[in-house]
């Protein structure tokens, strides 16, 4: 996927402004995080006959100024109302070069995600070594702003570009009116490669 | 899983038999830890009517705990704050400035239907007048040994302390409520401001100064007693081990929790003619069953032999040891007073 | 010290938002009026930059009486979050000034000085016009308000409404039994009580920080008892609960004291001594047999003993032993008169007998209370074997025949010598015994000479009273100076024990029962005039008692203010009118508050007459003054309350207000020309001294300087330990009272104060035979006053509730809530979460379903006087035809401001009025017609709404 050069000021950080509409996008094919890989047999348990990462597909934008890296992710929104879980959704970096985004990376090979929640009043990062087996880190550097449009999510991630250099991101999708969190999420199938544009 | 190791453990003991259903506890508790934005809904430690639906709004049918043959811990309903209720905003500006001249009154605001609150059901209670029944229990996080909330959690937010206590790290804590769903007693909040979940944190800051929780030391009742299970010596360990007059609430939920509770005695019963009835019990033995075990009847018998051989002049170390003479054997090793605590000289200063 | 070894490591990191939360940088001691519910628990404020963080109880009481409980750590939810109410959205920053109509509820915010001048000038004006005397005002118990308010109203020559004739804490049947109301244990004692009577009280509300006693009674041998007609809270540890029907328990007690007597349980010689039973009766007319009977002359109050094998014997006035000497209670003999005739004559017990065996049996009493037979033996048995304890509240008082019910309660403790010994008696409601807070701001000046000149003067006042009648006690004594002087008080002489020594400047104000407000100033007369209202059984009515009471001068300088004179202003300090009255804005509203020309209410919370006042004042609270707040003999202690944070916002404390009210009356005075008045008994008064007279030249107005005195001053007067002052307070916190004082509250102890034991009282009685303040001379069961002769009252009886209201299927009953203190702690955002956060009613289900009516549906309540619109709450333990509305919501809690005391008459038992016999005579807080307000007749009804 290419990482459009746009200039500063552009209005990215708007997910349904103009800037937006103008760059190409690429569908996504999202699955479930992995059931076994559920970090404790609780989740386990109450999890075994509830579907979740049910959201198939979502589509990803990725541009730059030279300065920040901006995602955006859209997907169809689940109208269900829920009053305690929101939606959610992150674009995912590997840390150690790659990881696996079944299970949202592993003690060995943690990920690192950029995690937007509505309603949450700023971005977090984390550290994940398996299905929400998050860590907080320093997310001081993120920035991101979600609005839902004619039954659809749009959500822009912006962070230092430094990080784009290292090439690949997935993203993650939770679904609120089915109460997702942790590892409960749609969850990339493969790692869409950076392609940082010509200069 | 491993049960998490404590060296020790902390144990509380509320006699029911002495708790009056005042909320001393709960409002110290909520005074002293939950006063923030985000915190207004949470009462960790909380005290009902019973028989009631409590809070949060009919706990004891949402589930969690232990599978009882494998232990395996068992799925939970993660109560919504709609069933903790409460947390009313009320329209003060309106009623007392408004120039509504009586037009509106002073009431909470929000919807009405389904209203529910931590202490909603007070004094309701159950059975036919006259012979209706209810009594009080106080309820904090258990510091359970094998505590499914923190076994549910994938962050591992949630330890034991060497002290035996059950403490959450909310800069770890990412909110995901499955602690909530996995304890079987619903005394897990969740703070909707700031994204985390909060429970009983023990008074910890007491306890490692030597003074008591609040929700021991500032009980009127002096119904509350606390202290390691392992002190011999001391009351709890009595009261738990020695005589097992002190129950574990829920003890099928198999988290093996560490509160403790005298079981209720009642008034007689009353006949239809309003000739007192001695042979069956105003609470129904099936209802206190359900709450602490069949032990409960041994509990009960014990206490009733007793307050038998008091009142024919005989002595009790048991009943003695539930009078606690002295209110510093009830707070256990942690009887510092903290007003002695205070950094500067306490002189008076012209305010 | 914690045994955690290294507790850093176990909490650490992030913990330490929690370790944050637990600091503070100052402590002091503080406790909050609350004194409905026992009060003066010891606190410790903590404080984090000059604002109160949180308070905690301090468990700094020491063992009493080995081998009994000690009092740590008292307390209650309310006292645990009294912090939270200092900031809160109902708290008074700065005065308001009413704009539009009275009760609309639009202020402006005004300076102190716009304020001050305008109520000052009308004072003025009300003065020059009326007189001093038109400006009235009721107040609360709380004395840190009282005695700064009364000290302005005493300078001004104003006029006072007896508080506890509003709020009904006045156990009329005690008083006419043993001509006190307000004997009570200590709490401790209840620990010593080997039955427990629980009745007319809920303690697991109304006692939470005393409760533990009970348990613990239990704990160590006591059976309880609950007697109510509902299951209340009460019941959960007692061992038996008796569902009694509402209002009959004076068939109940009649019944237990049968059943001692019957069974021979009695106990005989305590009758014979501490009661008037075994004086003698005329049968001819029902009257005592008198000195003036036997010799023609004398003594009108000498009555006489029958001993077997002597005849009549006077009756010892200035002892209760009977040395040994037998007397008769039963049987029936002739007396020869002065006069030459013979009458027969009975022991009163011997009538009283003759009574309860033909209505009172067990089996009779059953048709009337429902309690089974067996129930009322097994239960007398118990009473008469063992120390029993009424725990009785001021519950009973406020039914209209509450009196029977008290007598028959003390009858019942009578037929089992259940009094003057520990675990013991029948306990309500006492204050007193900080003697030096009364003295320090009335003496001549300051300084413990002129607190000798004071203390000197009681002396003499109380010798005088001796010398003229030596078997008088000094409870007698004092009792009776306070009743002449409150007979004298519009002659401008004040036989009472004055305390104020020399007059540089005059004072005085006067007072009454605030019966005559409400019957001439509030409309009341209509209502007490009801027929079926009151009580049916009385050959005459309610007003021809009333007019024959003013006519035979019972009342004299009491009976005011009369419709003529009209009241021009009301200053509440700290009281609540419209909340507090029977009858509330409906009967209050369109009578009284029309006549008014101006409404004060002087708070540091929004209150139900604050939003129909014209100026609400802003005061300080609890932690923003020095001060106490209402010693009690509960807990016996002296408890400190410091200015832990300066009063929020423009708040300040009584003294001050009312300082500067005194100093603005002088200047508006002074700028319109005016020097002089006279007060209401003719003695003049001049302006410009009322600031200097108010706060005896400034001495009252430094806060530190004025408690220091009261405390010194009460150990100069001999109740706190000498040495006491307020370094020795602010380092302990309380100090244990060491003597009772003169207040007549304190010395209805009877009992010595010992260093290491509980209190009970009435040991003075039963140990050294000293006579009750009866007209008898002993606890009297047997008044043969007039009225109580007419109503066949005489003895102690049954009567049934009166219709007061209507004649409607359901009765209203009431009592404390466990969540606040009166409406006090309403706007406290943590308390209001412990409940459903606004007013309910509690009503059976089986009541509720005959009216379509389910859990938190809106009703509305009604009878004749009026309606009201609650939520209902559905509670088996509620009695089929009772409905239960806990008092303590605010009226501008309820739709319409209109509260449950909107439907309640008012009524006050006619017999009240009742004078010219010994103890029936009123003194401050004492005999009076008091209001009655339970099981009042109505019904409910769904009322339909539309959820937004
Ligand atoms: S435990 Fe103590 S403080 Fe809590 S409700 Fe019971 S008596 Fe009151
Ligand atoms: S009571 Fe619940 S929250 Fe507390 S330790 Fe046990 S399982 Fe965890
Ligand atoms: S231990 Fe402390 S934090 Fe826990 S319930 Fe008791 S008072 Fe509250």
């Amino acid at each position: 996927m290419k990482v459009e050069r746009v200039d500063a000021g552009q209005g990215l950080a708007d997910p349904w402004g103009q800037a937006w509409s103008a760059l190409p996008a690429t569908t996504v094919a999202l699955n479930p995080v992995d059931y076994e890989a559920q970090p404790n047999r609780y989740i386990r348990a109450a999890w075994k006959d509830r579907p979740y990462g049910q959201t198939v597909e979502a589509r990803v934008a990725a541009a730059s100024d030279g300065d920040r890296l901006y995602i955006r992710v859209e997907w169809p929104d689940d109208p269900r109302p829920n009053a305690e879980f929101q939606d959610a959704a992150s674009a995912i970096f590997p840390m150690n070069g790659t990881g696996a985004l079944a299970t949202m990376g592993d003690p060995e090979k943690p990920l690192a995600l950029w995690f937007w929640e509505d309603g949450r009043p700023s971005p977090l990062r984390l550290v994940s070594r398996g299905p929400g087996v998050f860590r907080k880190d320093d997310g001081s550097e993120l920035s991101a702003r979600g609005a839902c449009n004619n039954g659809a999510w749009g959500v822009v991630f912006a962070g230092p570009e430094a990080v784009a250099g290292k090439g690949k991101v997935g993203v993650a999708i939770w679904n609120g009116s089915n109460e997702e969190r942790g590892g409960l999420a749609a969850v990339s199938q493969d790692w869409l490669q950076l392609e940082t544009a010509e200069e | 899983m491993t049960a998490p190791t404590s060296s020790r453990q902390l144990a509380w003991v509320f006699d029911l038999n002495k708790c009056i259903g005042c909320q001393t506890c709960s409002v110290a508790c909520k005074v002293l830890w939950t006063r923030e934005d985000g915190e207004k809904q949470q009462w960790w430690c909380s005290v009902n009517t019973m028989p009631g639906l409590g809070t949060p709004k009919d706990w004891e049918s949402m589930g969690g705990g232990r599978d009882p043959q494998t232990g395996a811990p068992l799925p939970g309903h993660q109560p919504t704050r709609e069933e903790f209720g409460g947390g009313f905003d009320y329209n003060y500006e309106e009623v007392f400035y408004g120039g509504t001249g009586g037009k509106a009154h002073l009431e909470p605001q929000g919807p009405r239907e389904n209203r529910w609150a931590m202490n909603w059901d007070e004094d309701q209670g159950a059975g036919e007048w006259p012979n209706s029944y209810y009594f009080y229990m106080p309820r904090i996080c258990n510091h359970c040994s094998e505590p499914t909330c923190m076994e549910a959690c994938p962050t591992g937010a949630l330890h034991k302390t060497d002290d035996g206590l059950v403490l959450r790290d909310e800069e770890v804590c990412m909110g995901d409520r499955f602690c909530m769903e996995a304890c079987p007693y619903k005394k897990i909040y969740f703070n909707y401001e700031r994204n985390v979940s909060q429970q009983c944190i023990g008074c910890f800051p007491r306890i490692e100064a030597g003074v008591a929780p609040v929700c021991v030391r500032q009980c009127p009742g002096r119904a509350v007693f606390i202290g390691f299970l392992d002190d011999a010596e001391g009351p709890v360990h009595k009261l738990v081990k020695e005589w097992n007059v002190a129950l574990p609430l829920h003890p099928e939920a198999g988290t093996k929790p560490n509160v403790y509770y005298v079981p209720p005695l009642a008034p007689h019963r009353l006949r239809d003619d309003m000739s007192i009835d001695h042979d069956t019990p105003r609470i129904p033995k099936e209802y206190l069953e359900s709450l602490f075990g069949p032990e409960v009847h041994d509990a009960l018998a014990t206490l009733k032999s007793e307050m038998e051989t008091v009142r024919s002049g005989g002595s009790s170390e048991i009943l003695k040891t539930l009078i606690a003479y002295r209110w510093h054997e009830l707070l256990g090793p942690f009887t510092v007073d903290p007003a002695t605590l205070t950094p500067e000289p306490t002189a008076h200063q012209e305010t | 010290m914690s045994t955690t070894a290294d507790s850093s490591a176990v909490y650490s990191g992030p913990q330490d938002l929690y370790r944050k939360k637990w600091e503070w940088d100052g402590v002091f001691w503080g406790t909050h009026c609350v004194d409905c519910y026992p009060g003066n628990c010891p606190m410790r404020v903590y404080v984090k930059d000059g604002m109160v963080l949180r308070e905690e109880q301090s468990g700094s009481f020491d063992t009493i009486e080995p081998g009994v409980p000690d009092f740590n750590p008292m307390g209650c939810q309310k006292g645990a979050a009294w912090s939270q109410s200092l900031y809160g959205p109902d708290r008074i920053m700065y005065p308001l000034k009413r704009v539009g109509e009275r009760g609309e509820g639009r202020w402006n915010r005004v300076t102190w000085d716009e304020a001050l001048a305008d109520i000052a000038d009308r004072i003025i004006d009300a003065i020059e016009e009326d007189g001093p005397q038109t400006i009235v005002h009721e107040g609360t118990p709380e004395m840190a308000t009282v005695i700064p308010t009364n000290k302005f109203f005493s300078v001004l020559g104003g006029h006072g409404l007896d508080l506890n004739g509003s709020i009904n804490d006045f156990s009329i049947g005690l008083y006419e039994t043993f001509g006190r109301f307000s004997a009570v244990s200590s709490a401790d004692d209840w620990f010593h009580s080997e039955v427990v009577l629980i009745w007319h009280m809920n303690p697991v509300y109304t006692r939470i920080p005393f409760y533990h006693f009970i348990a613990e009674a239990r704990y160590n041998g006591a059976e309880v008892i609950n007697i109510s007609p509902d299951i209340n809270p009460s019941h959960v540890h007692a061992d038996y609960q008796v569902p009694i029907n509402g209002g009959t328990d004076a068939a109940f007690g009649l019944a237990l004291a049968q059943v001692m007597f019957e069974e021979n349980l009695a106990h005989w010689d305590f009758i014979r001594e501490q009661t008037d039973l075994s004086f003698l009766v005329r049968t001819d007319n029902w009257r005592y047999l008198r000195q003036t009977d036997v010799d023609g002359g004398g003594l009108e109050d000498q009555m006489y003993h029958w001993v077997p094998g002597e005849g009549v014997r006077p009756a010892d006035r200035g002892s209760m032993f009977l040395k040994g000497v037998d007397v008769a209670l039963e049987g029936s003999y002739d007396v020869q008169l002065a006069d030459g005739s013979t009458v027969t004559v009975r022991p009163a017990f011997d009538i009283l007998r003759e009574k309860l065996n033909r209505e009172f049996t067990p089996e009779k009493q059953q048709a009337i209370t429902g309690v089974h037979p067996d129930v009322v033996r097994s239960l007398a048995r118990k009473i008469a074997t063992k120390r029993t304890n009424i725990m009785l509240g001021y519950n009973a008082c406020k039914y209209y025949h509450g009196d029977l019910m008290e007598r028959a309660q003390a009858l019942v403790l009578a037929a089992s010598g259940n009094w003057g010994r520990k675990g013991t008696g029948i306990r309500c409601w006492a204050s007193g015994m900080h003697d030096g807070a009364f003295i320090a701001t009335n003496k001549p000046g300051p300084g413990a000479a002129n607190t000798e000149i004071v203390l000197s003067g009681r002396d003499a006042a109380i010798s005088a009273m001796k010398a003229f009648d030596p078997t008088m006690t000094t409870e007698i004594a004092v009792k009776r100076l306070g009743q002449m002087s409150m007979k004298m008080q519009r002659s401008g002489q004040r036989p009472g024990l004055d305390q104020r020594g020399a007059d540089e400047y005059p004072t005085g104000s006067t007072s009454s029962p605030p019966a005559f407000w409400w019957y001439w100033q509030g409309g009341y007369n209509e209502r007490w005039n009801k027929e079926g209202w009151g009580d049916d059984s009385l050959p005459r009515t309610f007003d021809e008692y009333f007019q024959e009471a003013l006519a035979k001068g019972w009342w004299d300088g009491m009976d005011h203010p009369r419709t003529e004179e009209r009241p021009r202003i009301l200053i509440e300090c700290g009281g609540n009118m419209l909340r507090r009255t029977r009858g509330g804005k409906t009967a209050l509203l369109p009578t009284l508050w029309p006549k008014l020309d101006l409404i004060v209410s002087i708070d540091f919370r929004i209150s139900q007459t604050g939003l129909y006042s014209d100026y609400i004042l802003p005061a300080a609270q609890h932690y923003e003054k020095i001060g106490f707040h209402i010693p009690t003999p509960h807990l016996l202690n002296l408890t400190f309350s410091d200015k832990a944070a300066p009063p929020a916002g423009e708040s300040r404390n009584e003294w001050q207000i009312f300082h500067a009210l005194a100093s603005m009356i002088a200047k508006r005075a002074r700028e319109r020309g005016l020097e002089e008045y006279n007060d209401s008994t003719g003695q003049a008064r001049r302006y410009a001294n009322l600031p200097d007279a108010y706060s005896m030249k400034g001495f009252l107005l430094d806060e530190e300087r004025l408690n220091d005195e009261q405390i010194r001053d009460s150990a100069l007067a001999g109740t706190l330990p000498m040495g006491t002052n307020l370094r020795t307070l602010r380092e302990k916190g309380h100090v244990r009272f060491v003597d009772w004082g003169l207040s007549p509250m304190a010395l209805a102890q009877a009992s010595p104060i010992k260093p290491n034991e509980t209190h009970a009282p009435f040991r003075d009685n039963t140990e050294q035979g000293t006579p009750f303040p009866t007209y008898a001379r002993r606890a009297q069961f047997y008044i043969d006053h007039e009225w109580f002769l007419e109503a066949n009252e005489a003895l102690p009886t049954y009567k049934p509730n009166p219709r007061s209201g209507g004649d409607y299927p359901l009765g209203m009953t009431s009592g404390h809530n466990r969540w606040s203190i009166h409406t006090m702690n309403q706007g406290n955002w943590v308390i209001l979460g412990t409940h459903r956060g606004e007013p309910n009613v509690m009503v059976n289900p089986d009541d509720a379903a005959a009216r379509g009516v389910a859990d938190d549906d809106l009703i509305r309540v009604f009878n004749d006087v009026s309606s009201f619109l609650v939520r209902a709450k559905v509670a088996p333990n509620v009695r089929p035809g009772q409905i239960i509305s806990y008092n303590g919501w605010a009226g501008f809690q309820y739709k319409d401001w209109s509260g449950a005391n909107e439907i309640e008459p008012g009524m006050v038992k006619w017999i009240g009025f009742a004078g010219g016999y010994g103890h029936l005579s009123h003194l401050g807080a004492e005999w009076q017609p008091v209001p009655a307000d339970r099981w009042i007749p109505c019904d409910f009804e769904k009322v339909q709404e539309v959820h937004q």
